[in-house]
């Protein structure tokens, strides 16, 4: 990871405006997208309350003369047209409750905006250069213009592309680029930590739910076992595995996560630590509602059909508790990414040159206590870390709202 | 109630042979051999064969799986590697400090959440309920390090309003942990006020809270004595199921504050790849996990008539 390749780094010299950017535009992206949606909007549109306030008998003749001409709904883009009028379905109604949330809208937008910095940051669009160490660019305050003199050279000027928008760390490194990429690095191990921790919780959460009888108690009793042992001792447990495993670095080094993704080892083995651990929670609720479920008469109807069981469990009675995977994943995601900053942290298994959250802030905390002060770092990890962990948390919760109402507090 | 009693530990048995079968799986089996990394630690003065027999892994892996559960019976694991002490002494050690730090915090932070999850409660929907459970989930969202490193810094470091780093023992200690109790309180109020305040709308729901709104009971009255005593049966089990998380102690704050408790022996002892010190942590840890469960249910069934004791 250290060598950057030459060429990567000078083809990306359209990446410098979006670098600079980035940050302001997230920040003037979600507020502009709150504005628009809770004052712009409705005002623009006419908001019904607004109309009827200011003119009630035109608002109910305008009202009339829209649901009369109302132009009907595009077609789905797969699966069969419904009928005028059919009612709508659970997930549409659902969708609807989460779109009528602004909180729920913002926070998708800044979502999709991490989303969006760490494809870019992966492609190499933006930061790609957040592995170069430079030598007179030590600890940079950000927006410094001058780089530090060298041995038998004065400081020289920086031009614009090269104006450290948020500091540089102790080796030279653009501490935005670095930032950056660490979304990348995030968003990975939250997604495949919790895709992992998901598939072994919902199959097992199913299998003890339907089946019952010595699955359960075995499932039941895997779990409990489990959630005895404190989580975190269990995570550095994992680690001291992987460290003991020489043959895994050889294998990870030519496997996909490696050559594709450019992930580290240290990665791997905090999203294989993270998923192998956190599914309980996941586990008991799938178990939970499956066992409410498997009770009613669908199911008893199903099978007296003669549906295979395979298919009954996981067409017909999984995807009603699906709406409990949706809120647990991205709980899952956010604890991954958590997890992965304070295992980071305490330094089991990550290079010092990966771009990651923790890594930075890790290096942060021993500079924090230096004259001057290098506070950038660390602060830009940690402002970029609550921005995707508040954005993944508001929309767990409008989520969980939208998707059953009853649970509405 | 004996009977129940008798049950429940009955139950937890298979749960510990649990705990033991994955510790020594994960520990003595995928990790590899115990005695290589204890001939790598200890450098030339030991050899392969004689680190296996102290080990034990010259053994079948039954006989040594039945060695391990005979260790967790008796719960001595032997000499810890690094530190060449009993690992029973070093663990013992390190409650003490551990729970210093932890029961204290954790029952103001308990106390706090409660207060304002009341609050909430009451003045449903209101600015104060609003603002509380946003700020609750924007501290929810700032990584638990952030508050640590940050306090650290600015209340120890550049305040210097009180100790930045150390332990001491006896009623003297004090200031160095009002720094590590704040910080725990910061780090889980966020949480705990979302919880609580779920659970008293949940109650504040019922029937019976409208009958007696319905005959005239004040609301203050039905607040505190309906309600919060309701409210009460899953406080109480969170708390309890809390408790053996505290002797283990919080990792980060021990490490960041210098604190010679149980967190610290974890971090320690993984790093070094002291393997008796974390076999025996994993071990220990669950058998207080699942006796606090067992007094728990057994605290809910007093508590509560309506739980059977199945």
């Amino acid at each position: 990871m250290s060598d950057v390749s030459e060429n990567r780094y000078r083809a990306s010299f359209l990446a410098w405006p979006a670098r600079i950017a980035a940050w302001p535009l997230a920040a003037l992206a979600s507020l502009g997208s709150l504005l628009v949606r809770a004052v712009v909007w409705p005002l623009a549109a006419g908001h019904e309350d607004l109309q009827r306030a200011a003119d009630p008998v035109g608002y109910a003749k305008a009202a009339g003369a829209y649901l009369a001409f109302r132009a009907p709904a595009p077609p789905p883009l797969w699966g069969p047209i419904p009928a005028a009028g059919a009612p709508l379905g659970p997930w549409q109604q659902a969708s609807r409750r989460l779109q009528k949330s602004h909180v729920a809208m913002a926070s998708m937008v800044l979502f999709l905006l991490y989303v969006y910095i760490g494809i870019a940051a992966q492609a190499g669009w933006i930061a790609s250069d957040y592995a170069a160490t430079r030598r007179g660019f030590e600890h940079l305050p950000p927006g410094t213009t001058y780089a530090k003199a060298q041995d038998n050279e004065p400081a020289r000027k920086l031009d614009g592309s090269e104006i450290p928008a948020l500091g540089t760390d102790f080796q030279g490194r653009d501490v935005l680029s670095l930032t950056l990429r660490g979304t990348t690095t995030a968003l990975w191990i939250g997604l495949f930590a919790a895709t992992l921790s998901c598939l072994i919780g919902v199959v097992l959460g199913a299998l003890a739910g339907y089946f019952g009888g010595w699955v359960d108690d075995v499932i039941v009793w895997l779990y409990t076992t489990i959630s005895s042992i404190p989580y975190l001792l269990l995570l550095l447990a994992f680690a001291y595995v992987f460290r003991q495993q020489p043959d895994l670095k050889i294998w990870f080094n030519e496997s996909w996560f490696q050559t594709k993704l450019d992930l580290s080892l240290g990665l791997f083995q905090i999203i294989i630590a993270v998923g192998l651990t956190s599914w309980v929670g996941i586990c008991r609720v799938v178990r939970g509602e499956i066992i409410k479920l498997r009770e009613l008469e669908y199911v008893t109807a199903g099978k007296s059909l003669g549906i295979p069981t395979r298919r009954l469990l996981f067409r017909h009675v999984l995807p009603n508790a699906f709406h409990l995977v949706l809120v647990s994943f991205s709980l899952l995601f956010i604890s991954a990414i958590k997890f992965e900053v304070v295992l980071s942290f305490l330094g089991l298994g990550l290079e010092p040159e990966e771009a990651s959250w923790g890594a930075m802030i890790r290096q942060g905390a021993q500079e924090l206590i230096r004259t001057p002060s290098v506070w950038w770092q660390i602060t830009g990890a940690t402002v970029a870390m609550f921005g995707l962990v508040l954005a993944v948390n508001l929309l767990a919760d409008a989520m969980r709202d939208a998707l059953d109402p009853r649970l509405k507090t | 109630m004996m009977a129940y009693i008798a049950r429940r530990l009955l139950l937890a048995i298979p749960t510990l042979i649990g705990i033991t079968l994955i510790t020594f799986l994960l520990l003595g089996v995928a990790a590899g051999d115990p005695a290589k990394a204890l001939v790598s630690m200890k450098g030339g003065e030991y050899q392969i064969e004689q680190a296996r027999r102290e080990t034990g892994t010259d053994k079948p892996l039954h006989i040594q799986y039945l060695r391990f559960l005979g260790e967790t019976f008796t719960l001595d694991f032997g000499d810890s590697w690094v530190k060449n002490r009993p690992v029973s002494d070093l663990i013992l050690e390190g409650i003490g400090p551990s729970a210093s730090v932890t029961v204290p915090a954790f029952f103001l932070a308990t106390l706090i959440a409660i207060a304002l999850a009341l609050l909430c409660a009451f003045y449903r929907d209101s600015l104060v309920d609003r603002l509380t459970v946003i700020s609750a989930v924007a501290g929810l969202s700032v990584s638990s390090l952030a508050y640590i490193i940050f306090g650290q810094y600015w209340v120890g470091y550049r305040w210097n309003l009180l100790p930045v780093f150390g332990f001491e023992s006896g009623p003297q200690g004090i200031v160095f942990l009002i720094l590590p109790w704040l910080i725990w309180v910061a780090i889980s109020v966020g949480s705990d006020v979302r919880f609580f305040r779920t659970v008293m709308l949940e109650e504040m729901g019922k029937d019976y809270v409208r009958t007696a709104a319905a005959k005239g009971v004040p609301t203050r009255s039905i607040l505190f004595k309906h309600i919060l005593k309701n409210a009460m049966i899953p406080i109480i089990t969170r708390v309890v199921i809390a408790f053996p998380f505290l002797f283990v102690g919080s990792l980060l704050l021990e490490r960041f504050f210098g604190i010679p408790g149980v967190g610290y022996l974890s971090i320690e002892a993984v790093t070094t790849n002291d393997y008796p010190v974390i076999k025996a942590l994993v071990v220990y840890s669950g058998i207080l996990y699942i006796l606090f469960t067992i007094i728990s249910d057994v605290l809910y069934a007093l508590v509560d008539p309506r739980v059977r004791l199945r």
